[in-house]
């Protein structure tokens, strides 16, 4: 309750504020400032004028990629010019498990049967090989770096850190125009398939990220034990969940009638419940609502199917909103074990992805362009790599968490900009042979 | 005819949900912990966690007790409020008072932001609404009809206590100066009404007509009025009662509401001006631009000390009035975000309502009730017919003046600190507290059905 207000500052501007004023402050005004920076720069972002800095190959691969958002993000945060900090960010916490929930449900929602089935079985094989290569290469690289710098040696306390290097390996961007794609069929084609892989692989990735972080549990002690009993609790609890939203909003959805506004409240409500009751258990916001989103998605209905569209709707927003947080969360200070793993998970992108994907879709081979840019597709790392870092940090704010992160996005960063110097290199590479052979025909001549 | 059971099962559902949740994951404080690098972070309380699932509970149980409270032929925003009394801390406090509520004090702090943001889209929706043909049309009217309405309901209302001092409870007992001071702040504060409540009617019964039109404009201009009155008559109260030489400086006092009232009006034109432009330039992405903007409206006004309702009024006005083509799509989404944002408001305008203070204070409040209703009525009616509204409106109008909410609320909570050193200080803000919680609930039953009555709803 307020005090008593002396004569002398008795102001009438004060008297009505005053109620209003009770548990704000000056953070609280700062809280507000940092939401209305971050969402106006995401309408910025995401604004037609803008598209106009797409124009350049480099400069579309990153934007696309949230690059830009997670640069605008790290500029406005604690190391850049202190305007949004992670402290005010954690403050709005269920805002970001909302958006948390926004994104599971837009993966969830691409995984009707029928789509799936659509999918080429030699997709599925890669998208599969690749999760398999990620679990055993890039989690065998990242336990052998961070053993280094890591204090606690019991298991449970390796998952969270290690399962988050894996996911974010897994899979690559589903975007393919900024590679200057073929405009032939057989081009076309291929990029049908990296974009299939890519949401299949986003699946997957959330899909093991959010089985990992059933398992591992804080004791009363605050030490991180594995608890089977706990983490299957969770698991039947998350799935009855999904299932549970899935059918009572389908119900909703119905009695909402055709208003929007009525149908809003709906959409808003249920992907609040579900990535709201999924934090308060533990679970992944991300993995419930993905689930939610493929129940959804199969129950079928055409009020379902304005869901669907609802939320896709707003992909764009939302994905520039979290490179912009993922932007805020950086914590540069990585020591040198970082960087090693910043090496070391870049080059296993390159050298193995790219290889992998060759193979697994060798059948298709004689139909596509052999020198096409899209090959070198897998090795941009995936959008679901930046929910799912922040995903961590929202679930634990911790130093190391951040650190993590921050690898995620620079492993991300680089992804980007090495196939981009070896289009040019391989171009260059090919215009030098060609007017070399130009030289020596014309000298032949 | 199933649809009434099916909703209340699917409530039911909800709220067995939702407390079998909160029995299974009791509340944690804020805890420290390390990470796998030995670093110490600490981990929110459980409040905040829970918060995200606060906000679908009181939203979808706000919704669906609308549904059921529009099947039963009642205004749907009593049904929000009704949900939010229901799940509050209060109700539960008074029947189960061991038991933990199914929306603790600590998640509904939490879910300020939502209020705030609330309120400025009822500001931008109200705002839009007036038209700048109609004021000019009916600024006799406007101006004609408040004043009288004002003026019915201050002098009844000061009167009624003073005289009836020796049956209304605790005001027997206070000496002349003080009797007076108290009858003058709940006679200024039972002048206000509740731009939000009236709104939110509006757009859920989709009325149009005198009726609304002018009750609207009246509510808005009297929101200025209020304003003002409440200033000069808390200064002249505190003044009066700390007579030891200590007076408000008028020069100060003028000053300042005028910082106050225009600073607000000119912050939302220039907001106003300001997302003009920048609609101009945006095709897409509208409800995250009305976010952006509300929340640019929630932050002026709270670092400058402005009053968000009239800031975002003003903003919408000069949008709706100046572009109307360009703003049209801006109106659109606001309309769309309404439904959610009424929801969450008054689902927790229902939680705040302090049901112990009612329970205490009933007798007293009811008095104030009666006398404040039978001004208003007569008042307004008055005015109807001296300005020549129409009938059937000028016979129902005086409804849209009985609800109050959140600005009667900020007033209260602002006369509770300015007079904090009196003994009577926490009983009169509980004495007003218990008066908008009765007519915060029947408040809107009476406007829905004059809005019926009056021909310019179908309910």
């Amino acid at each position: 309750m307020h005090g008593h207000v002396p004569i002398d500052q008795f102001q009438a501007s004060a008297v009505l504020t005053l109620a209003a004023d009770e548990g704000s402050g000056a953070g609280g005004l700062r809280i507000f400032a940092a939401l209305l920076v971050l969402s106006a720069l995401a309408l910025m972002v995401t604004s037609k004028s803008f598209y106009r800095f797409q124009r350049n190959r480099l400069t579309a691969r990153y934007m696309s990629g949230g690059w830009l958002a997670v640069l605008i993000g790290f500029l406005l945060g604690r190391w850049g010019a202190n305007v949004v900090t992670e402290e005010m960010l954690l403050e709005v916490r269920p805002a970001l498990t909302f958006g948390l929930g926004w994104i599971g449900a837009i993966i969830g929602l691409q995984a009707r049967s029928a789509l799936l089935r659509a999918v080429p079985t030699a997709v599925r094989r890669w998208v599969f090989v690749d999760a398999l290569v990620a679990i055993v290469l890039i989690g065998a690289v990242s336990v052998a770096l961070l053993s280094g710098s890591m204090r606690q040696t019991g298991f449970a306390w390796w998952i969270a850190p290690v399962g988050l290097l894996i996911t974010t390996g897994i899979g690559w961007a589903a975007e393919t125009r900024s590679l200057g794609e073929e405009r032939s069929p057989a081009g076309m084609h291929l990029a049908v398939l990296v974009q299939a892989g890519a949401g299949l692989a986003a699946m997957v990735a959330v899909m093991i990220q959010g089985l990992l972080i059933l398992l591992p549990t804080r004791a009363d002690g605050g030490e991180v034990i594995i608890s089977f009993s706990t983490g299957g609790l969770r698991l039947l609890a998350t799935a009855m969940l999904a299932a549970g939203v899935g059918f009572v909003g389908r119900y909703l959805l119905q009695q909402a009638g055709r208003e929007r506004r009525e149908l809003f409240v709906v959409y808003i409500a249920m992907i609040a419940l579900i990535s709201g009751i999924a934090s308060e258990l533990g679970v992944s916001p991300l993995f419930a609502a993905m689930l939610c989103g493929i129940v959804i998605t199969n129950l079928g209905g055409p009020k379902l199917r304005e869901f669907d569209r609802f939320v896709l709707r707003a992909e764009q927003p939302v994905a520039i909103l979290f490179g912009l947080l993922a932007g805020v969360f950086v914590d540069p200070r990585i020591g040198l074990w970082g960087w090693m793993l910043i090496i070391a998970l870049t080059l296993l992108r390159l050298l193995v992805k790219v290889p992998l994907m060759r193979w697994s879709l060798a059948e298709y081979q004689p139909a596509l362009p052999e020198r096409s840019p899209l090959f070198l597709a897998p090795m941009r790392q995936s959008l679901v790599a930046i929910a799912l870092g922040v995903a961590v940090i929202v679930d634990e704010a911790s130093e190391m968490n951040q650190e993590l992160l921050t690898i995620v996005l620079l492993v991300g960063a680089l992804s980007e900009l090495l196939p981009f110097l070896l289009a040019w290199w391989r171009r260059d590479g090919a215009s030098t042979t060609a007017s070399k052979h130009a030289h020596a025909t014309g000298a032949g001549a | 005819m199933k649809t009434l059971p099916r909703l209340i099962a699917v409530w039911l559902m909800l709220l067995v949900a939702v407390g079998t949740l909160r029995s299974l994951t009791p509340g944690y404080g804020a805890r420290r912990y390390l990470d796998a690098m030995d670093r110490p972070f600490t981990a929110p309380d459980f409040d905040l966690v829970a918060t995200s699932t606060a906000l679908a509970f009181l939203l979808l149980g706000a919704w669906l007790t609308g549904k059921v409270f529009k099947l039963l032929l009642l205004p749907r925003i009593t049904g929000y409020l009704a949900f939010g009394v229901l799940v509050g801390p209060s109700f539960i406090s008074l029947v189960a008072p061991n038991v933990n509520p199914l929306l603790p004090q600590a998640q509904m702090d939490h879910l300020r932001i939502f209020s705030s943001l609330a309120i400025a889209l009822i500001g931008l929706t109200a705002g839009g609404e007036i038209k700048i043909d109609l004021l000019r049309r009916g600024i006799k009217q406007v101006l004609g009809m408040m004043g009288l309405v004002i003026l019915a309901v201050l002098s009844t209302v000061f009167i009624g206590l003073f005289l009836g001092r020796s049956m209304l409870g605790f005001l027997a007992e206070l000496p002349r100066m003080e009797l007076i001071v108290v009858c003058l702040m709940v006679a200024v504060l039972a002048t206000s009404n509740s731009p939000a409540v009236l709104v939110a009617l509006l757009s859920e019964l989709r009325a149009k007509g005198p009726m609304s039109e002018t009750s609207l404009a009246i509510t808005v201009v009297k929101d200025l009025v209020v304003v003002v009155l409440f200033t000069v008559a808390s200064g002249l109260g505190y003044s009066l009662l700390h007579a030891n030489g200590e007076t408000a400086s008028q020069g100060s006092l003028v000053k300042d509401l005028a910082w106050h009232l225009l600073g607000s009006i000119a912050a939302g034109a220039l907001l106003g001006a300001l997302m003009s432009t920048v609609l101009h330039h945006l095709s897409r992405h509208m409800l995250l631009f009305v976010l952006a903007m509300s929340l640019g409206i929630v932050l002026v006004s709270e670092s400058a000390h402005f009053e968000t309702l009239l800031v975002a009024l003003s903003a919408g006005f000069i949008l709706s009035n100046m572009w109307p083509d360009r703003s049209a799509e801006l109106f659109h989404s606001v309309e769309e975000l309404s439904l959610p944002v009424y929801c969450i408001f008054f689902a927790i305008a229902g939680a705040k309502i302090d049901l112990a203070a009612l329970a205490h204070l009933w007798p007293l409040a009811l008095a104030i009730v009666v006398m404040r209703s039978i001004a208003v009525w007569g008042g307004i009616t008055l005015g109807g017919r001296l300005f020549s509204m129409p009938a059937p409106a000028r016979n129902w109008v005086w409804t849209a003046f009985i609800p109050q909410a959140g600005i009667a609320l900020a007033l209260a909570a602002s006369i509770e600190s300015l007079f904090a050193d009196f003994a009577w200080g926490v009983s009169l803000s509980s004495l007003l507290l218990a008066t908008i919680a009765i007519f915060e609930c029947f408040g809107p039953i009476l406007l829905r059905l004059g809005l019926i009555k009056a021909g310019e709803a179908t309910g």
